[in-house]
C-alpha cells in the first residue's frame, strides 16, 4: 500500500514539472469537455480518432526525416479533418465510412514509416501513448496559446454550433453559413489534437473528447449545464488521473482516461435522464384491443410518449410519471404507486 | 432557356414568382418547367405523390437547390444561390421541416428550440437580446405551450414537437411560411389542431402560406388554391372545383 502524507501531497506542487503536468491535464479537460459536447451531439464519435491516427502517421514521418514532428502532425491532422469534411459535404458516401478508411489507412501508413526507422524510440511511444508527465515548457505554452484560441472561437460561436447539432438543415435554411462553420470546427479539432498528442497519445486522445462529454450528457437536459459539467468532469479526470499516475507509477494518459471512464460509469448508473426514461408498466382498464392509439392518448388526457404491448393490454410510458407536472390527471389509470404496491404484495406472498 | 420553355410572366405585384423552373438531381428530373405565382396573403396547398418534387420546390424557393433553368424571384428580386446567406429577402421566409425523430436525451428545452429561430437573424457570435425572448414568449403563447417551456424537447409528443417547430418558424416574423408535411405521422385530432393553427395564423397575421400535405381532405378544406404536382404542375386552382377529384384519382391512384 502506498502511503502519502498530506505534507508530501502539498510538496508535490512545489515541483515545476508537476505544475506543468496539472495545467496541461486541466486545459485538455476543459477543451476536450467543450469540443466533446458538440462531437457527441453531432454523432461524429470516431472523427477524433481518425484525425489522431493521421497525426500519428505525420509524427512518424517527421521523426523519420528528423524534422520537428509537430509540423507534420499539424499538416496530417488538418488534411484528414478537411478530407472528412469535403467528402461529407459532397455526400459522396457516409461520413462513418470515410472516417473508418482514413483511420485505418493512416495507422497503416504510420506503422510502415516506423518500420523504416532503426529503433523503436521513446519518442514514438510518447506519440502513441502520450507522456504527459514529461511535457516541456515550450509544449505547454504552445498548448495554452492554441487551446485558448480554439476555446474562444468555439465559445464565441456556441449558439450557431448548438443549432447545427440540433438541426443542420434548419440551421442552413435560417441563413447560418453551415458549410464554413463545419470546416472551421474540423480545423479547430485538428489543431487541438495536434497539441494534445504529446500528452495523451494518438490511441487514447479522442477519449478525452468523448468520455467527459458523454458523462455530462447523462446528467442534464440543459446545454449550458452540459458544457460546464463536461469541463468539470474533464478537469477532475485530468487532476486525479495525474495523481494516480504519480502515486502508482502508471502512464499518465491512460490513467486520465480510466478516471474519466469511471466517472462515466457512475454518471450512467446515477443518471436522472436514464431513470426518467425507465419503462414503467401501467395497467389500462380503458384500452380495448380494437381501440386506436389516439383514443388511448385521449383517455390518458396527456401527451406522454407511450407504446402499447402487442395485445394492447398494457401501456408502457417512456417517462417517469412521478415527474409529471402536478396538474396532470390520470383518468382511468392506476397510478404507479398502486402498481408498485401490488408488486410488493406479490413478492411478499412469494416469500 | 431551352426550346421547350413556355414564355411566362408573373402577375404584377406577385410575392413569389416561379418562372420556368427545372431542377435535376444528377440525371433525374425533379421538377419540370414549373410556372407559379404566389400572391401576398395566399394559402397554397401542394399535393402530389412521393418523389413528385414537392420538397424540391420548397427548397428551390428557399435557395437551397439551384434550378438548372428558370428563375425564382421574391418581391421581384431573383434569389442568388451562390451567396445564399447574404440574401436579405430570405429573412422574410420561414420553413417548417417534416417531423423527424428528435433524440429524447437531447439537451434542449422547448424555449431553447424556439429561440433557435432567432439565431439566423441575430448574426454570427451575437448574443440574443430581450426582444428575441419576447418573441419566443409570444409564439409559445400562440401555440399554447408557454407553460411547458422548460420541458426537454425530446419528452414531447410528435404533435407538440411539430407545434414547437411551427413556433420556431414564427419567431422569425416571416411574411412567407413554408410547411413541408407538417402533419405526417400525426393522428386525426392533432392533424386537425395543426391545420386550425395554420389557418388561424394565415388569417390573423396576413401570412402567405405554402403547405405541402398528404391529407387532401383537410388541405382542400383550408387552402385558397390547390396545386397538384408530379414533376410538373398537373392542376392549379380552386381546391373544390369539380375536376379536382378526377385529377387526384389520376395522379394518386392510376
Amino acid at each position: 500500500m502506498i502511503y502519502i502524507s498530506i505534507l508530501d501531497f502539498f510538496l508535490l506542487f512545489d515541483r515545476p514539472w508537476m505544475i506543468r503536468t496539472i495545467i496541461a491535464a486541466s486545459l485538455l479537460g476543459i477543451i476536450g469537455g467543450i469540443i466533446g459536447c458538440y462531437i457527441i451531439l453531432n454523432k461524429m464519435i470516431f472523427l477524433g480518432e481518425a484525425i489522431a491516427h493521421s497525426a500519428f502517421a505525420g509524427a512518424a514521418l517527421g521523426m523519420l526525416l528528423g524534422i520537428n514532428p509537430i509540423i507534420f502532425i499539424f499538416i496530417f491532422s488538418e488534411t484528414s479533418a478537411i478530407s472528412v469534411g469535403y467528402v461529407n459535404q459532397k455526400k459522396i458516401m457516409h461520413e462513418d465510412i470515410v472516417i473508418g478508411i482514413i483511420f485505418s489507412a493512416m495507422m497503416g501508413l504510420g506503422i510502415i514509416i516506423l518500420s523504416f526507422m532503426d529503433e523503436f524510440s521513446a519518442s514514438v511511444s510518447s506519440i502513441l501513448f502520450g507522456a504527459i508527465l514529461l511535457i516541456s515548457d515550450v509544449q505547454l505554452i504552445t498548448m495554452i496559446i492554441t487551446g485558448v484560441i480554439v476555446l474562444l472561437i468555439i465559445l464565441f460561436l456556441r449558439k450557431e454550433y448548438k443549432f447545427i447539432v440540433f438541426d443542420r438543415e434548419m440551421a442552413n435554411v435560417s441563413g447560418l453559413p453551415v458549410k464554413k462553420l463545419d470546416y472551421l470546427f474540423l480545423l479547430l479539432l485538428g489543431a487541438i489534437i495536434t497539441i494534445s498528442l504529446n500528452a495523451i497519445g494518438a490511441i487514447l486522445v479522442f477519449a478525452m473528447f468523448i468520455i467527459p462529454a458523454a458523462a455530462a450528457y447523462m446528467w442534464t437536459f440543459n446545454f449550458k449545464k452540459m458544457l460546464i459539467l463536461s469541463c468539470i468532469i474533464g478537469v477532475l479526470s485530468g487532476f486525479f488521473g495525474i495523481m494516480i499516475s504519480y502515486l502508482f507509477i502508471l502512464p499518465g494518459g491512460p490513467s486520465i482516461v480510466s478516471i474519466a471512464s469511471i466517472i462515466f460509469l457512475i454518471s450512467y448508473f446515477l443518471s436522472p435522464k436514464r431513470r426518467s426514461q425507465a419503462v414503467s408498466p401501467l395497467e389500462c382498464r380503458y384500452c380495448n384491443i380494437e381501440e386506436l392509439e389516439e383514443i388511448v392518448d385521449h383517455a390518458l388526457g396527456i401527451d406522454v410518449p407511450h407504446v402499447h404491448t402487442d395485445d394492447h393490454r398494457k401501456i408502457i410510458l417512456k417517462v417517469n410519471p412521478k415527474k409529471m407536472p402536478s396538474d396532470h390527471i390520470w383518468r382511468g389509470h392506476k397510478s404507479i404507486e398502486e402498481v408498485d404496491k401490488k408488486k410488493r404484495k406479490k413478492t411478499r406472498n412469494k416469500i | 432557356m431551352s426550346k421547350y420553355t413556355v414564355p411566362y410572366s408573373c402577375i404584377e405585384g406577385s410575392m413569389i414568382c416561379i418562372n420556368g423552373v427545372t431542377v435535376t438531381y444528377r440525371d433525374v428530373v425533379a421538377l419540370w418547367q414549373i410556372n407559379l405565382d404566389i400572391i401576398k396573403g395566399e394559402y397554397i396547398g401542394i399535393a402530389g405523390p412521393n418523389g413528385s418534387g414537392k420538397t424540391t420546390l420548397l427548397k428551390a424557393i428557399l435557395g437551397l437547390v439551384e434550378p438548372i433553368e428558370g428563375q425564382i424571384s421574391i418581391y421581384g428580386q431573383p434569389i442568388s444561390y451562390k451567396k445564399r446567406t447574404s440574401n436579405e429577402i430570405l429573412k422574410k421566409i420561414a420553413y417548417v421541416p417534416q417531423v423527424h425523430q428528435i433524440d429524447s436525451f437531447f439537451p434542449a428545452s422547448v424555449e431553447d428550440v424556439v429561440l433557435m429561430g432567432r439565431y439566423g437573424l441575430a448574426g454570427l457570435g451575437k448574443r440574443l437580446n430581450k426582444e428575441d425572448y419576447d418573441f419566443t414568449r409570444r409564439e409559445l403563447e400562440t401555440i399554447g405551450m408557454w407553460e411547458q417551456k422548460d420541458r426537454p424537447i425530446g419528452h414531447l409528443s410528435g404533435g407538440q414537437q411539430q407545434k414547437v417547430l411551427i413556433a420556431r418558424a414564427l419567431v422569425r416574423e416571416p411574411e412567407i411560411l413554408l410547411l413541408d408535411e407538417p402533419t405526417s405521422n400525426l393522428d386525426f385530432k392533432i392533424t386537425k389542431e395543426i391545420f386550425d393553427l395554420i389557418t388561424n395564423l394565415h388569417k390573423t397575421r396576413d401570412l402567405t402560406v405554402v403547405s405541402i400535405n398528404h391529407n387532401l381532405k383537410f388541405l382542400r378544406q383550408n387552402v385558397n388554391r390547390l396545386v397538384i404536382l408530379n414533376k410538373a404542375i398537373l392542376y392549379e386552382g380552386d381546391p373544390n372545383a369539380p375536376q379536382v377529384d378526377k385529377i387526384i384519382q389520376y395522379t394518386f391512384f392510376s
